[in-house]
């Protein structure tokens, strides 16, 4: 689906505008000539197993259009160093790797009408690699039409303009490139991910749509600066890959009033299962009897939300992960609560404590004292103890201005009245910023 | 995990090799150094230029960090610190994960010294220059300015000019024929009005800045809107007399002293711009109101003298510029640029005026490295 | 190898701030016992644990500690018994 996109539907719109990068300008056309000549410098890879490291836009776009016209299996591996590339060479046998390399020497063997070799009949397929944050990365696989399949096309999107802050090899990214690319829109992604930087381009590349993680947000938000943020002219904030809580919804909204908000709940193997957009946290209890994606099909077990997808992989890479037939209900790993008419996310199962015997959901934790003035940020997480297992830590962004003594006891008064015993934060840290993971989400590892 | 930003200390030592060595295995090029005491410019005693240096750090492991040069400097007719704000590294520049630490570091930076200023960058797209244009900091260029000494030796050597296939076969040409000498000759004569009042200009090298250094930075010091305070303390803490690369020449005018520059005589060795040339550059230079062309001429003199093959400088204060133009020297792309804080900012207004009256040279920021 | 003050002051130190999170302002001494009387339970010991092994760098517990502890200066003791251990 990808390479006959670009290359075959792609010649009719070169003169859009594709990708801004760190304001790099490239259009439809420049990326099929690329593609082009990718496709014929790589004959040999045609049907086989390849890497690709590339993680800029240009090059990862083109190198993907290219592979998935030759029918190769293209596995995303994105930016890693050279020893975790080696492994996973080695693990899913793959032929060939190519980096950003592969696209400069296209680019110096493009120069206009070339002979267009035929497209591999049955197209490509396309692993990604799931984030892994607890242990080793799953490899899910997919076609590049299953991928583009949530995709809304709608030709009133000819001009937006779709900011990406997520890694373009992971499932949110694709999801936005796709997006802006189905569509022949402009995929803008940021010089780097630090949150000025991100503020800064929303503004001077006429973001219209931007998609990130609620840790990406805030962190825009806290740090990009309000009357900067202001300027950028929104039409839609995408949210997904975390919880997404009450207060960061309602942040927004008194940031950019006439902006369309969506959550969109997501996996690497389910794909898109449902997205929000009535503007509160979690989502309606209604879906669990008839979600609005066609194809969804979601309950509770044991405190856990379950679902079946119609976007979802093809199947793992790996005999070890290939648990359950693909028929069967999947556990998404989100602990969720029914309250009212409504479904609220209460975190990861992974993320649990175990505290003196009790567990603990860090989420509770952060949701109860965020709203304490003075605190930016927070984040709960579990210390190792020697004598009560864990116990609850807490890591805390002071709002400008706060006193950092007052702070901690404001948060201690609020714990206590608010939480159980074995759930109050026994050690509180101030730190200037916390730090996501490669996917831009917070962790809750414990910590020695 | 949350970060900190703290001063660097000796516990700090193993994880800032382990930084550098993370950044070296992914490629990049950047390091941070290793030792929690500055070996050049360490905090000493009633010395009003020195580094700190400051980390970024996460429970785990040293994710970048910046040096702070506080430095006295002659503000709008007193005498205040302000500081560079030099070499941030980030783990950012290879894990985005870590993308938020540059960011992080200038707002640390800031904190401490709201009047900071940032000096060199190579280009306004360099990662630390767009950092600074999105905290708002306004970036101007310091003009190059080069004369050509020995022209057959210029031309074959010049990297920067040899950029495109065109301009290196035309070159070649010139310097077969002789042709290149000529029409720069022909350049430099036309902007060469000082040449004979130059004589009139003598240098001597000095091992040390004596008290007529002092008298110097005395007379001149108010003709600046902004200069670092370069009296003789400071400038022997800059050009120690043990470090011999400096030469320090002390220039006079019919006796009398008018000036100083610090020159450097370097050969270079694949370097980016220059080759292999021998390079002279007037790296600092101060004189009294009025004699700046005369101070360069002085130094031009001396230099050509020692046959570099050219001799650079970068300038920002109006004077000094006009001195090298009318000394014969050219103008071409500049690599040095100088940014200032809004704070800082806001106290130089009008920045175009006061940027005029402002002296910035290679001594100043990061020393002259490279150079 | 620290000090016998420096352990009886980082041990002092980090009780301290377990209390004072508690909004019991009272300094403790050496003398004071570590029972129910102090005010401090179970997850608030935890935690003083961890924050001394981040000064001192060792945690004594991990092995099991079976000597009785009366006062705080038992637990100085403990630790001071494990810092020779680590440090010969």
């Amino acid at each position: 689906m990808l390479g006959q996109h670009l290359i075959r539907e792609g010649a009719a719109h070169s003169e859009r505008r594709a990708i801004d990068h760190g304001g790099h300008l490239s259009s439809y056309g420049d990326l099929r000539c690329v593609a082009i000549a990718m496709v014929s410098q790589r004959g040999p890879l045609a049907g086989r197993r390849v890497g690709l490291t590339a993680t800029d836009p240009s090059p990862y776009i083109a190198a993907a259009a290219a592979l998935d016209w030759l029918g190769a299996h293209t596995f995303l591996i994105g930016r890693r160093s050279p020893d975790e590339v080696e492994s996973i060479r080695s693990r899913f046998d793959l032929e060939a790797v190519l980096g950003e390399e592969a696209y400069e020497a296209a680019g110096r063997a493009s120069t206009g009408a070339v002979e267009i070799p035929p497209a591999h009949p049955g197209g490509g397929r396309v692993t990604l690699l799931t984030s892994g944050t607890t242990g080793v990365p799953k490899a899910a696989t997919h076609t590049w039409a299953t991928l583009g399949s949530p995709v809304r096309k709608d030709p009133s999107l000819a001009d937006s303009r779709w900011l990406c802050a997520y890694p373009l090899p992971l499932y949110a990214g694709i999801q936005v490139f796709l997006q802006a690319f189905l569509n022949w829109a402009a995929l803008v992604v940021p010089a780097s991910f630090d949150p000025r930087q991100a503020a800064a381009t929303l503004v001077e590349s006429g973001v219209t749509h931007a998609s990130g993680t609620p840790t990406f947000w805030r962190q825009v938000i806290f740090f990009g600066g309000r009357d900067l943020l202001r300027r950028a002219a929104l039409r839609q904030i995408t949210l997904g890959g975390e919880a997404v809580t009450q207060d960061l919804l309602d942040r927004i909204r008194s940031l950019w009033p006439g902006v369309r908000i969506v959550h969109i709940y997501a996996s690497t193997e389910l794909g898109r299962l449902f997205s929000v957009t009535d503007g509160r946290e979690g989502f309606p209890i209604r879906y669990l009897e008839a979600a609005p994606e066609p194809g969804t099909v979601l309950r509770i077990l044991d405190g856990e939300l379950q679902a079946k997808s119609a976007h979802g992989m093809i199947g793992y890479e790996q005999e070890q992960d290939r648990a359950q037939d693909p028929e069967s209900w999947r556990a998404t790993g989100d602990l969720v609560e029914v309250r009212g008419d409504r479904v609220l996310f209460r975190g990861r199962s992974s993320d649990l404590m175990n505290v003196g015997g009790h567990k603990v959901a860090p989420l509770k934790i952060e949701n109860t004292l965020r709203s304490v003035e003075g605190v930016a940020d927070l984040r709960a997480y579990p210390r190792r103890s020697s004598l009560a297992g864990q116990i609850v830590a807490l890591e805390v962004v002071p709002a400008p201005g706060s006193n950092e003594g007052d702070l901690r006891q404001s948060l201690l008064n609020a714990a206590r009245a608010g939480l159980l015993p074995h759930e109050v934060p026994r050690i509180i840290e101030f730190v200037v910023a916390l730090q996501p993971n490669m996917a831009f989400k917070l962790t809750r590892k414990e910590k020695a | 995990m949350g970060l900190s930003i703290e001063p660097f200390l000796p516990e700090h030592t193993e994880a800032v090799r382990a930084f550098n060595r993370r950044l070296e295995a992914r490629g990049s090029t950047f390091r941070f150094p290793d030792t929690p005491v500055p070996t050049w410019l360490p905090p000493q005693d009633g010395v009003p230029v020195y580094q700190e240096y400051y980390l970024v750090r996460d429970r785990e492991a040293v994710r970048g960090g910046y040096i702070l040069k506080p430095q006295a400097f002659w503000v709008e007719g007193s005498v205040r610190m302000i500081a560079d704000y030099r070499l941030p590294v980030s783990e950012g520049i290879v894990d985005p994960r870590h993308a938020i630490v540059g960011m992080l570091t200038l707002k640390d930076a800031l904190k401490r010294q709201p009047f900071l200023f940032g000096l060199g960058m190579g280009s306004p797209e360099e990662p630390v220059a767009r950092l600074l244009k999105i905290f708002d900091f306004p970036i101007v260029p310091c003009p190059f300015y080069f004369r050509i000494i020995r022209p057959k030796r210029f031309f074959e050597g010049i990297a920067f000019l040899r950029n495109s296939n065109v301009k290196r076969k035309l070159l070649d040409l010139f310097a077969a024929t002789g042709a290149g000498w000529v029409a720069m000759k022909a350049a430099h004569r036309v902007r060469n009005r000082y040449k004979q009042e130059a004589s009139r200009f003598s240098s001597s090298e000095e091992m040390t800045f004596g008290p007529w250094a002092d008298a110097i930075w005395e007379s001149a010091k108010g003709a600046y809107a902004l200069c670092a305070v370069r009296d003789r303390m400071v400038l022997d803490t800059l050009y120690p007399p043990e470090e011999h690369r400096f030469t320090r020449l002390k220039v006079s005018e019919d006796g009398m002293t008018v000036g100083w520059a610090v020159v450097l005589d370097t050969h270079m060795r694949n370097h980016r711009q220059f080759g292999n040339l021998r390079v002279g550059s007037i790296v600092d230079c101060l004189a009294l109101p009025g004699r700046e062309a005369g101070v360069i001429a002085g130094a031009t003199h001396f230099m050509e003298s020692r046959k570099v093959d050219l001799i650079v400088s970068n300038q920002l204060q109006r004077d000094w510029c006009q001195g090298f133009l009318a000394n014969g020297y050219l103008s071409g792309p500049t690599n040095y640029f100088f940014a200032v804080s809004p704070a800082l900012e806001k106290l130089l207004r009008p920045l175009e005026e006061t940027l005029e009256q402002t002296h910035m040279t290679r001594g100043d920021g990061d020393g002259p490295i490279n150079l | 190898m620290p000090t016998a003050s420096d352990v009886t002051g980082a041990i002092l130190a980090s009780i301290r701030e377990s209390l004072e999170m508690k909004g019991i302002t009272e300094p403790p001494t050496a003398q004071t016992p570590v029972d129910a009387r102090l005010g401090l339970d179970s997850l608030d010991w935890a935690a003083i644990v961890v924050r001394l092994e981040g000064v001192l760098g060792i945690d004594p517990f991990e092995e099991g500690v079976d000597r009785e502890l009366k006062t705080i200066q038992d637990i100085v003791g403990v630790y001071e018994d494990a810092l020779r251990r680590r440090d010969g």
